[in-house]
């Protein structure tokens, strides 16, 4: 149990045969069963983006069965097309196995995100800035072991991110109102602080920034809040393209984190420049 | 030797020149087909390195069939037949050949401009005039397709080159342009408003680049509007069918009439008006109009004019 405002919910955690634990992280509800032979997994979503809630239950009751199509009332324009129901899936488990190892994990793509207003950084000025990005949730049977399941907590808009349609990447978009202190915590959602300088002697329009999200890894504050380290952009003088640089220190941030979960990928400096060389992009 | 050959009859033929020409012929096609082997592969995996996709397996049998024609040439030659002749024969038959196969020559030469222009590549998902499908192989004559239904096409490359080609999976992102009418009783603004929260709302419809709406016009019962939304082309078929589900969804919510398609009907001046019968539920008076068939009477109506 974390002594923050929410519980932790990675971890290991014991189920016996025949029990059922549930996660409710969020807008994500999670009932994982331990029969005989396999793992039942059930999932369920909320429409809310922002729900707060956060609780871990073993043992829990089975899952609900729904009666209709949907899993809750869909009302309004914030139904979303992923709150319909997910059929259980069975995993074979590994033979002996009575304890499953839940982690939080970034995105598997980079996660732009677009200021709420969108900010000018005059020259040889630098500024600090907390973004919180969507969290994955691992699902595992064995530490270290291949994730049965690997999910978003809140599936974030897909997004397009290039100089035209034909080259550039798909990556996942998250509004953000890129505070300038700490932000509130969601139990879904990991805090990002990140630096821009502008070294060059322009004014640097900061509208959508593409964060190296499958690089950053998940560290957890004292308090059960989940951080990454530090990301600096950095434009040089010229027309170099930004640099970008993933610093171990999170700045302006809790001091003592422990890692939870490492990198989806390592980051390597040639990719870098030739994968991120647009991070600041000028619209369409 | 001689008793065998005469005894068959070949005693001038196989002469112990020719047998010696016979021989090394035979040499020259086994060692030369075991080399062009060798170099065909030697070759192919040149090619593999440095190019890949499906001209390397076209290529490879260009190569291929190239040093089987001079190891069968130089078989030829070791036989005694003078190229230059056999040559000048092949020119001539190869116009009549050329006059006889113009169709296959035409495929062999659209093939060969296919394979170097690239429209598209194994794997891609192609529209070739009315078939759409999974493009199998491209090959110097034709080009297979598999299309959706699992049904095997095989189209003539020449009939790529003359028609348009349109390669449903070459870029990363797509479009999905939907038509919709709304009652000309709605609000625009709020319809324009409820269509972008629609899009903003669905996973997997782009934030960027931004969705589309184009007002189509004013249509015979509806107000017409395109709606056009981003999304990975991988992910298509998903996108157009979930956000048409939430546009019906949403509209249904929010009161949002589609309108069937309104007819009005006007009998004119030449012709006699609509009979009108007016139906009340508790037993009173009915009243009817002139030619229209009394509540108990359950015949249809004489039609009008």
């Amino acid at each position: 149990m974390g002594k923050g405002k929410f519980p932790n919910w990675w971890g290991g955690f014991e189920i016996p045969t025949g029990s059922c634990a549930r996660w409710e992280i969020g807008p994500f509800l999670m009932w994982i069963q331990r029969n005989e032979e396999d793992w039942t997994v059930t999932r369920e979503r909320h429409s809310d983006p922002f729900r707060d809630h956060c609780e871990v239950e073993i043992p829990a009751d089975p899952p609900p069965t729904r009666e209709g199509s949907h899993t809750e009332p869909q009302t309004g324009l914030h139904a979303g097309t992923l709150g319909e129901p997910e059929p259980p899936q069975r995993y074979a488990a590994l033979e002996g196995s009575r304890t499953v190892y839940i982690a939080p994990a970034h995105a598997d793509r980079p996660v732009v995100i677009t200021p709420e207003q969108s900010f000018s950084l005059p020259p040889r000025r630098t500024v600090h800035l907390f973004v919180s990005l969507p969290l994955w949730l691992q699902f595992r049977d064995e530490p270290g072991g291949v994730p049965l399941i690997d999910d978003p907590l809140f599936r974030p808009s897909d997004t397009w991110h290039g100089p035209n349609t034909r080259v550039g990447q798909v990556c996942y978009a998250s509004r953000t109102r890129a505070a300038f202190a700490p932000i509130g915590r969601l139990p879904h959602r990991i805090v990002t602080p990140f630096e821009v300088r502008n070294r060059s002697e322009k004014d640097l329009k900061v509208e959508r920034i593409k964060l190296p999200t499958p690089h950053l890894s998940v560290l957890v504050d004292d308090d059960g809040g989940l951080w990454t380290e530090a990301v600096i952009f950095e434009q040089p003088a010229g027309t170099d393209p930004p640099d970008v640089r993933i610093e171990p220190e999170v700045m302006n941030g809790p001091k003592n984190l422990e890692l939870l979960s490492g990198p989806r990928t390592r980051m390597e400096k040639k990719f870098v420049w030739h994968a991120f060389g647009d991070f600041f992009a000028n619209g369409w | 030797m001689d008793e065998l050959l005469k005894s068959i009859n070949l005693h001038g033929v196989l002469t112990p020149d020719r047998i010696a020409a016979i021989s090394r012929a035979l040499v020259v096609l086994l060692v030369g087909f075991v080399l062009a082997r060798f170099g065909t592969s030697a070759i192919g995996r040149a090619i593999e390195s440095r190019a890949g996709g499906p001209e390397t397996l076209v290529l490879r049998r260009l190569v291929r069939y190239t040093l089987y024609s001079l190891v069968i040439a130089t078989a030829a030659h070791q036989l005694g037949f003078n190229l230059g002749v056999l040559l000048g024969a092949a020119g001539v038959l190869t116009v009549a050949l050329g006059f006889a196969s113009q169709t296959s020559a035409s495929n062999l030469i659209s093939g060969l401009f296919l394979i170097a222009e690239r429209p598209f590549v194994v794997g891609d998902v192609v529209t070739v005039e009315s078939v759409t499908g999974e493009v199998l192989s491209i090959d110097l004559l034709s080009t297979k397709i598999r299309t959706f239904n699992n049904l095997f096409v095989r189209v003539p490359n020449e009939q790529i080159i003359k028609s348009n080609v349109t390669n449903l999976t070459r870029f990363p992102i797509r479009r999905a342009d939907i038509q919709i009418g709304v009652a000309y009783k709605e609000d625009m603004v709020r319809v324009e408003r409820l269509l972008r929260e629609i899009a903003a709302n669905n996973p997997l419809a782009m934030e960027e680049p931004a969705p589309l709406l184009i007002f189509q016009g004013f249509g015979d019962s509806a107000l017409l509007y395109q709606f056009s939304v981003w999304g990975e082309t991988a992910k298509f078929l998903e996108l157009r069918n979930s956000i048409q589900r939430d546009l019906k969804r949403v509209f249904d919510e929010e009161g949002i009439e589609i309108p069937f398609p309104h007819r009005s009907i006007y009998t004119g001046s030449v012709t006699d008006p609509f009979p009108i019968r007016i139906v009340q539920e508790s037993a009173g008076p009915v009243a009817a109009a002139p030619g229209s068939p009394s509540p108990a009477d359950p015949r249809p109506p004489e039609p009008a004019g």
